[in-house]
């Protein structure tokens, strides 16, 4: 260290000039040193407030005489107390001295005493008397006197004569305190005058002095002071000898009080003339800023007595308020440059160097005084800080004087002044080594917040003055010889902003960042660290360091003002700052809470990101390049290669590299300092010097908790690793960038990391993770690529074309990895292509079955040839999603940027609407799936009839989840499932499926069908073949049947008999049809719909005569659909023969007006044997057709008709089906019933048929025409008559078995009521009965059982009768009418043929025509006797009763042929004459 | 060497959850200067910016002018500004980005620039953005990845943006 540095920072302490003329001053010295620095001294200024100066250090000097004449003596000293700092100090005094004469003419460049001292040793009254009264007389005019010769405060100074008493002098008896009166325990200095002691002269050496040299005034102040050395402490040769007798011991309070005296009295002294200089120099400011706008200011000068009371207020300890000053003056200096740059200083004698001279050897220079290349290392920290102190140790204030430094080294100046300031505050270990108690203290009290302010401050040094430097070299180099070169230029300037940032690193080494090196030294000498996965925890909180909390930062204000330029008020408000508690914690414990940590940790990565921003810049010029710029470059250089066209125009290039390297090395090489030459032998030792610093800029940064920060540093680290060979710990590092880059939405740095760890992957052969990072980020680039697309205004000149990531050739080489892997991955296909488009379109495959489909998507990725392997669309039927058609693409796919549009064909037939699930483009093991909206199937409400879905789905389903409405071409493969028209109403009904081979000449079929409805069982067992054979070979599989070979343009019936569960109004059945042909294998897909219930209901009633039986049939539809019966038989059987009516013609059935038929059925007598039960059973057969059947297949026939001739009928697979669909919907009720009664059918009009849904999806070219055609059919076809006896409607001729069982009944009885008249009637068959005349009756009751099921039918349950069976007659007379003699219930046996007679006597009551009562017969009901409660009961004997006088009629008259008259006596009962009837009930 | 005075390198804007809105950069222009920005690099630079934002947003009481975040090397500096919705926006300021107008320009353009210098051109920039959110087409939830959960675009293109807004005056 240079005398010049320690003389720039010894200003930080007041300076004491004593004159040692006894050389006595080493004994008190080190007594002295004890007690420095002076504490609490407290400073009030008029023009400022009251300022407490907390310590304040003081620097010893001997003057000249001192100095030349006592040496001996003070290195006698110097040996007596090493320890002696200001001993130590003086060895540099001389040249000091030196140079502070020269400049005697500037005020304030040197650090004149503000205290005198007079080191007197005196030992007795006589000695003083003779010699030293004159001494000190003469010494005190000579330092007056050449203070009144400047005639300024600006050297202003005090004296203090301090008489140092040896022990055992005739001075040291002298008592100099005494005991108080009031308390004794306080002393008191003795009175000074007039004081008497027994037996000695009354005034002490120390009483003279002040008598002599005080003055006299009240307000003076005493500059006297004593102190008495104890005897162990002075060298045996300065003890008088022999020594006085009566040495007078000082007690040990005594000596406090004399060392308070003389301390106190310094304080008041150094204040008196440091405040009178303060005032001195602010008057000279004042002076001068007054001149500051008149010609002739020069700034240097004032700058000069402005520094000046900066120093002074830094020696007196006013750190702070001299950091004001400072930043105050760079503000101005700054001004003062601006306005000379600005030309606005003309009038000013402001000037500046234009250059710095001696920078680029100051900076060279550096690195030779190194001596290892571990620079830079925590160890050798010390070594770093002295190393570029350099840049700072040179002596500015001269050249500030002479008013031609350059605006470089001033701002350097500033700079180094205003952190040698504040790192004093900051109380760190370069400014208390440089106050001289450093070792001593450890290392607590430290304030970080003003560490980091220093970092801070030098960052934006370092920038503003780089670029200064450059500037400054610039210029220099056009001056000077020889010139320096662009490079030199930039190489010194990296240099020195490296070197100054690690000088201020250096000297902002707080131990407790030792937290975060210590990690850095485990890391191991050369850099070889592999980071682990602790290292990327800080941001869980698994860290070991500290992290930082909001509440933390509330609690301290940033040290960090947000403005830089403008210095001034920065600098207060830093000072403002409250003062550091960081000395009074135990900040081991509490570490984590430490104020300004993080700050500081931020600061310094941040310088130690500007020092690897040097070496990235500095080996740029070689080429060499690390972490993201090396990939940038590397990118570069390969576009490059690729369109090497046009060089001329790539300025993007760095000048430099444009030049041969080898020459450009040596040049770079010269300028370097030896430190960073070093680092930049080699690549290899770039990248260590790279790692070493990114690492320890991590650590900081990870310490004050900047993740994002770290982040980017890891990002390098990892593309350093990689670039080092070490591709696993690359990969690891980006594995754990990755998702935080992600969330945020950071995609261009997500899109590198990606494309560089999917690299990395590679290099590893991670297969399965490289295909994902890879399709990761093509979706990426493809979404970007995606919305780019959208027409968005752009900036004029916008660089968005930067924004083009190029991923060319990385899908294909995906799908060429991928194909090693075992499983598949798939990915959603709409991140990776574009407006996936589905045409709507059926395009029908030439000569064969099947169909297909146009797709288009766009391919937005810049791959030049990507080959797929399929795409396949997945269709699902809209009403019975089971159906499925899957399209694929045929063969590979070899995919260009832009638009692909893609036929997708498929070998199924169907028709109907088809909703599109899902795309699915695959390509190695890679499948790219796009699903149509899967979630909201539109729901279908079906009638009661079976419907074809008019409804498409609702809107937002459609514009989502295309339908697709199937057809298949005219000639293909067909097949059709109805009911066979037969039904016999006992036996399975049929299914009949109508397959037709359409052009297709079939090798085989396999015909699956599966029940989709409840309960219906399907007998494929039970097949039956027409046309076709079954194959019987193969083997037989459920729900399917193998058919043999069928040529083109066949038909055939397979008959399928069917059963079901339950009463159902409707089957349901899928049908899939698997064909071979020559052309490859086919399949149909359908599902059926069909009417199980049958249209019309019949009810049967029976009448039982003794040897008949009538039948009535009533017929009615059901559903209320109109039915034509054309014919209705009822045949005989074995048992029965029927007579019948014939039926006249068909008759149209209503369902309010049904139809009824009668048979006479009779016993066939003749029987040989009983036949069995069933053919006993009678067979109605009804012959019907539906109405709307008929009316539906008119229209169709028509329609097809018509279709036949036109040019539509290729079509007529699309459209004669939807008009079947729309016909069974839209003939239906009331229209219906219409039609049927009218006999003539009002077609439903275009509309209602909804023919657009149904043209919508056709060509373009068939539409518009398809639709005029189908309007022109609706418009020429309103009305149809309906025509039952047509061919059409013969085939729809449906007929229904049904078997009619006669009931068999045990008994029949006939009874008949005969009465006994008196006299025939007159007139047949109407008797007459005379009123209240009784008549007797014979009922006759015959019986039969010739009805019986045991005479009639084999096998049946009553073969004989074992019992005859008891029956109830009972005589039903209504009892109003009758009066009924004899018994009314009468219990009988019945024997058939056997006819019972029971006799009745009949009375009618009432007047009028009567039916004769009526008998009811009824089996005895089961007596349960008692006992045999749980006996089974006999089975009912079941009978029917025949009453042939049921119709019969009587008149019941009143007998009034005989009439009595009654005549009375008197002549009133003449007029009471009354004809009375004979015959009526005579009274009496 | 010609002079050279400063002029903006890069516009960022930077959403409320830290996702960039846009990012805008200006190369340098002047014979010998005209090397692309690299939109990479200047990613990194605004994403690291955010650190600085968050560590001074607890004490940042008052305003929206964060001043210098950072300065990245004697060319290069970003200063920051927060708009009450949590919407950053960081000038990159390139100190040789363009050639001086005037030798004293370049000269007092060594000295750096002012904070207040600045303050302008985020002015500009927020009435910008305001217009753009005033913008019924314009919907801030779109860009937001949080909200639509990193599906979103990630950016948007600015409708119009005072050129070179607040470049060296």
């Amino acid at each position: 260290m240079s005398a010049r540095v320690m003389e720039a920072s010894s200003s930080s302490k007041v300076t004491v000039e004593y004159h040692d003329p006894s050389g006595v001053f080493p004994l008190v010295s080190r007594d002295i040193a004890t007690r420095l620095p002076l504490r609490n001294l407290n400073w009030q200024s008029p023009s400022r407030p009251l300022r407490q100066i907390k310590q304040l250090h003081l620097d010893f000097v001997p003057d000249r005489h001192t100095e030349t004449s006592l040496r001996p003596p003070t290195q006698n000293g110097d040996s007596i107390g090493p320890t002696s700092f200001d001993i130590v100090r003086t060895g540099n005094d001389p040249r000091k001295d030196a140079v502070k004469e020269r400049r005697h003419q500037i005020p304030g460049l040197k650090t004149s005493p503000y205290l005198k001292l007079f080191i007197l040793r005196c030992d007795d009254k006589d000695v003083y008397k003779a010699t030293d009264r004159q001494r000190v007389r003469e010494w005190l005019r000579e330092n007056t006197q050449a203070e009144g010769k400047r005639g300024a405060n600006h050297e202003a100074f005090e004296w203090l004569i301090l008489h140092v008493v040896i022990p055992g002098t005739v001075a040291a008896s002298e008592a100099r305190w005494r005991e108080s009166v009031k308390e004794p325990d306080e002393l008191k200095e003795r009175k000074r005058n007039n004081l008497k002691l027994p037996g000695k002269s009354t005034r002490t050496v120390f009483d003279r002095l002040r008598a002599d040299f005080n003055e006299s005034s009240k307000n003076a102040q005493d500059r006297i002071a004593q102190i008495r050395l104890l005897k162990k402490d002075v060298p045996p040769d300065l003890l008088p000898t022999p020594a006085v007798a009566e040495t007078l011991e000082e007690t040990s309070q005594e000596r406090d009080l004399a060392w308070k005296d003389l301390m106190d009295k310094l304080k008041v002294l150094i204040l008196g003339p440091f405040d009178a200089r303060v005032r001195q120099y602010e008057a000279d400011i004042a002076e001068q800023e007054a001149r500051r706008s008149l010609a002739g200011f020069n700034f240097c000068t004032f700058f000069i007595h402005k520094e000046g009371l900066a120093k002074a207020l830094e020696s007196i300890g006013l750190v702070e308020d001299a950091l004001v000053i400072y930043d105050e003056l760079s503000l101005g200096l700054e001004t003062a440059v601006r306005e000379l740059a600005s030309g606005e200083a003309g009038r000013t004698a402001t000037t500046f160097a234009t250059f710095t001279d001696d920078i680029q050897a100051r900076i060279q220079e550096g690195g030779k005084m190194m001596v290892n290349g571990t620079h830079g290392n925590l160890g050798t920290m010390a070594e770093g800080n002295r190393r570029h102190a350099d840049l700072f140790s040179k002596d500015y204030r001269e050249k500030i004087v002479r008013s031609d430094i350059s605006v470089f080294d001033f701002f350097c100046y500033l700079f180094s002044r205003q952190k040698a300031l504040i790192l004093r505050l900051a109380n760190t270990r370069a400014a208390r080594a440089e106050l001289g108690g450093g070792g001593a203290v450890k290392d607590g009290g430290e304030d970080l917040v003003l560490t980091s302010e220093v970092a801070w401050r030098a960052s934006s040094f370092i920038h503003n003055n780089a670029r200064m430097l450059r500037q400054d070299l610039y210029d220099g180099s056009q001056l000077n010889e020889p010139a320096l070169s662009q490079t030199d230029i930039e190489s010194l300037v990296c240099a020195w902003t490296y070197a100054v940032a690690e000088h201020v690193l250096s000297e902002t080494a707080a131990p407790v960042l030792g937290l975060a090196q210590s990690d850095g030294k485990a890391a191991g000498p050369n850099g070889t660290h592999k980071l682990t996965r602790l290292d990327f925890a800080f941001p869980m909180g698994a860290s070991p360091y500290p992290q930082r909390s909001s509440s933390l930062m509330i609690r301290k204000p940033p040290p960090a003002p947000p403005e830089l330029q403008r210095p001034a008020s920065m600098a207060v408000e830093s000072v403002g700052s409250p003062p550091s508690s960081a000395g009074t914690m135990d900040w081991a414990t509490q570490n984590a809470g430490i104020p300004g940590l993080p700050e500081l940790a931020t600061y310094r990565a941040e310088l130690l990101m500007v020092q690897r921003r040097m070496g990235e810049l500095l080996a740029a010029r070689r080429g060499w390049r690390a972490g993201w710029a090396s990939v940038k470059h590397g990118k570069r250089k390969g576009d490059r290669a690729l369109e090497e066209v046009d060089l001329d125009a790539d300025a993007d290039e760095e000048v430099n590299s444009k030049t041969p390297p080898e020459a450009e090395e040596s040049i770079v090489s010269q300028c370097l300092p030896a430190y960073l030459a070093q680092d930049l032998e080699s690549e290899n030792a770039f990248h260590s010097a790279y790692e070493r610093l990114s690492e320890q800029a991590m650590r900081y940064f990870a310490l004050a908790t900047q993740t994002k920060s770290v982040e980017a540093i890891i990002g390098d680290l990892a593309v350093l690793k990689r670039q080092q060979g070490d591709v696993a710990s690359a990969e690891t590092y980006l594995q754990h960038l990755l998702p935080s880059y992600e969330q945020e939405g950071w995609s261009m740095m997500q899109a590198e990391m990606l494309r560089f760890y999917a690299e990395c992957l590679k290099e590893l052969d991670q297969k399965l993770r490289y295909v994902e990072t890879v399709l990761k980020l093509l979706g990426k680039v493809a979404r970007r690529k995606m919305a780019q697309r959208l027409p968005i205004m752009r900036l004029s000149y916008d660089t968005s074309t930067n924004d083009e990531f190029n991923v060319s050739g990385l899908l294909a080489d995906a799908i060429a990895v991928s194909a090693n892997l075992a499983t598949q991955v798939t990915s959603p296909l709409e991140h990776f292509f574009s407006n996936l488009e589905l045409d709507r379109e059926v395009i029908h495959l030439e000569e064969t079955d099947g169909f297909a489909l146009r797709v288009r998507f766009t391919h937005v990725l810049d791959d030049d040839s990507t080959e797929l392997d399929q795409v396949s669309l997945r269709l699902v039927g809209l009403e019975d999603p089971n159906q499925e058609i899957r399209l694929v693409s045929d063969g590979a796919i070899s995919l260009k940027p832009g638009i692909v549009e893609l036929r997708l064909a498929t070998n199924t037939t169907a028709f109907g609407h088809f909703l599109a699930e899902s795309v699915t483009i695959s390509a190695g093991m890679l499948s790219f799936v796009h699903h149509f909206q899967p979630k909201t199937q539109p729901t279908l409400k079906l009638n009661d009839d079976e419907v074809f879905v008019t409804t498409s789905p609702s809107e937002e389903s459609r514009s989502t989840q295309p339908v697709i409405f199937v057809y298949p071409v005219e000639y293909a493969f067909d097949a059709r499932v109805t009911m066979r028209k037969e039904v016999h109403i006992d036996k399975p009904r049929w299914l009949e499926v109508s397959l037709s081979s359409g052009w297709n000449e079939i090798q085989s079929i396999t015909l699956r069908m599966k029940p989709t409805s409840a309960g219906l069982r399907l007998h494929l067992a039970d097949a039956k073949f027409d046309g076709i054979e079954h194959n019987d070979k193969e083997a037989r599989k459920q729900g399917q049947l193998a058919l043999c070979e069928m040529d083109a343009n066949r038909t055939a019936i397979v008959g399928v008999p069917y059963t079901v569960d339950q009463a159902t109004p409707h089957i349901s059945i899928r049908l899939e049809v698997r064909y071979e042909t020559s052309k490859g294998s086919f399949s149909f897909l359908k599902s059926v719909l069909l009417r199980h219930e049958l249209p019309l209901d019949v009810d049967v009633d029976d009448i039982f005569r003794a040897d008949m039986l009538f039948s009535r049939f009533t017929v009615r539809p059901t559903a209320g659909l109109p039915l034509v019966i054309t014919d209705a038989t009822l045949q005989d059987s074995s048992v029965y023969g029927v007579d019948a009516p014939p039926l006249g013609g068909p008759v149209t059935v209503y369902a309010n007006s049904p139809l009824e038929l009668m048979y006479k059925v009779t016993r066939k007598q003749d029987l040989e044997h009983k036949p069995a039960k069933r053919d006993a059973a009678l067979c109605l057969t009804l012959q019907y057709m539906s109405t709307a059947e008929v009316l539906a297949a008119m229209v169709q026939e028509t329609f097809a008709a018509a279709l036949q001739g036109s040019e539509y009928q290729r079509l007529s697979r699309l459209l004669l089906p939807v008009v079947a669909a729309r016909c069974k919907t839209l003939i239906a009720g009331s229209i219906l019933e219409v039609a049927v009664l009218l006999g003539q059918l009002k077609t439903p009009s275009f509309t209602d048929f909804g023919w657009q849904d149904i043209v919508a999806p056709l060509p373009q070219l068939v539409r518009s025409g398809l639709s005029e055609w189908l309007r022109g059919w609706h418009r020429e076809h309103t009305s149809l008559p309906v025509d039952y006896d047509s061919a059409l409607a013969k085939a729809l001729s449906r007929r229904l078995n049904i078997s009619v069982e006669i009931p068999t009944v045990d008994i029949v009885f006939t009874t008949s009521l005969t009465l006994r008249l008196d006299a025939a009637p007159r007139t047949p068959g109407a008797d007459v009965l005379t009123l209240g005349k009784p008549i007797q009756a014979e009922l006759r009751v015959n019986s039969t059982d010739a009805w019986s099921a045991h005479l009639l039918i084999a096998q049946s349950k009553h073969k004989t009768r074992q019992t005859r069976p008891h029956f109830i007659l009972e005589v039903q007379a209504d009892p109003e009418i009758w009066l009924l003699g004899g018994p009314r219930r009468v219990h009988f046996q019945a024997v058939p043929d056997d006819p019972v007679i029971f006799g009745v006597t009949l009375v009618p009551l009432k007047v009028g025509e009567h039916h004769l009562p009526v008998t009811d017969i009824q089996a005895t009901p089961e007596t349960i006797e008692e006992g045999r409660s749980g006996a089974k009961p006999r089975d009912a004997v079941t009978c029917e009763t025949h009453h042939v006088s049921s119709g019969r009629t009587v008149e019941v008259i009143s007998d009034v042929r005989q009439t009595r008259i009654h005549v009375e006596d008197s002549a009133a009962v003449d007029s009471s004459l009354a004809a009375q009837p004979v015959g009526a009930s005579k009274p009496g | 060497m010609g002079s050279r005075s400063p002029s903006i390198a890069a516009i960022g804007i930077i959403g409320r959850h830290n996702n960039p809105l846009h990012t805008a950069l200006f190369p340098a222009t002047g014979e010998g200067h005209e090397q692309q920005r690299d939109r990479l690099e200047y990613s990194f630079m605004l994403n690291s910016s955010l650190d600085i934002f968050e560590a001074r947003m607890p004490s940042k009481t008052v305003g929206h002018d964060f001043g210098l975040l950072h300065a990245l090397d004697e060319r290069l500096a970003l200063y920051g500004w927060l708009t009450n919705t949590g919407v950053k926006l960081v000038i990159v300021v390139d100190m040789e980005g363009s050639t001086a107008p005037t030798p004293e320009a370049g000269k007092t353009a060594i000295l750096g620039l002012r904070n207040s210098d600045l303050a302008p051109a985020f002015q500009a920039l927020q009435t910008a953005y305001i217009g753009l959110l005033r913008n019924p087409f314009y919907i801030p939830d779109e860009h937001d990845p949080q909200a639509t959960k990193g599906s979103g675009l990630a950016s948007y293109h600015q409708h119009s943006f005072p050129q070179r807004s607040g470049q060296d005056r």
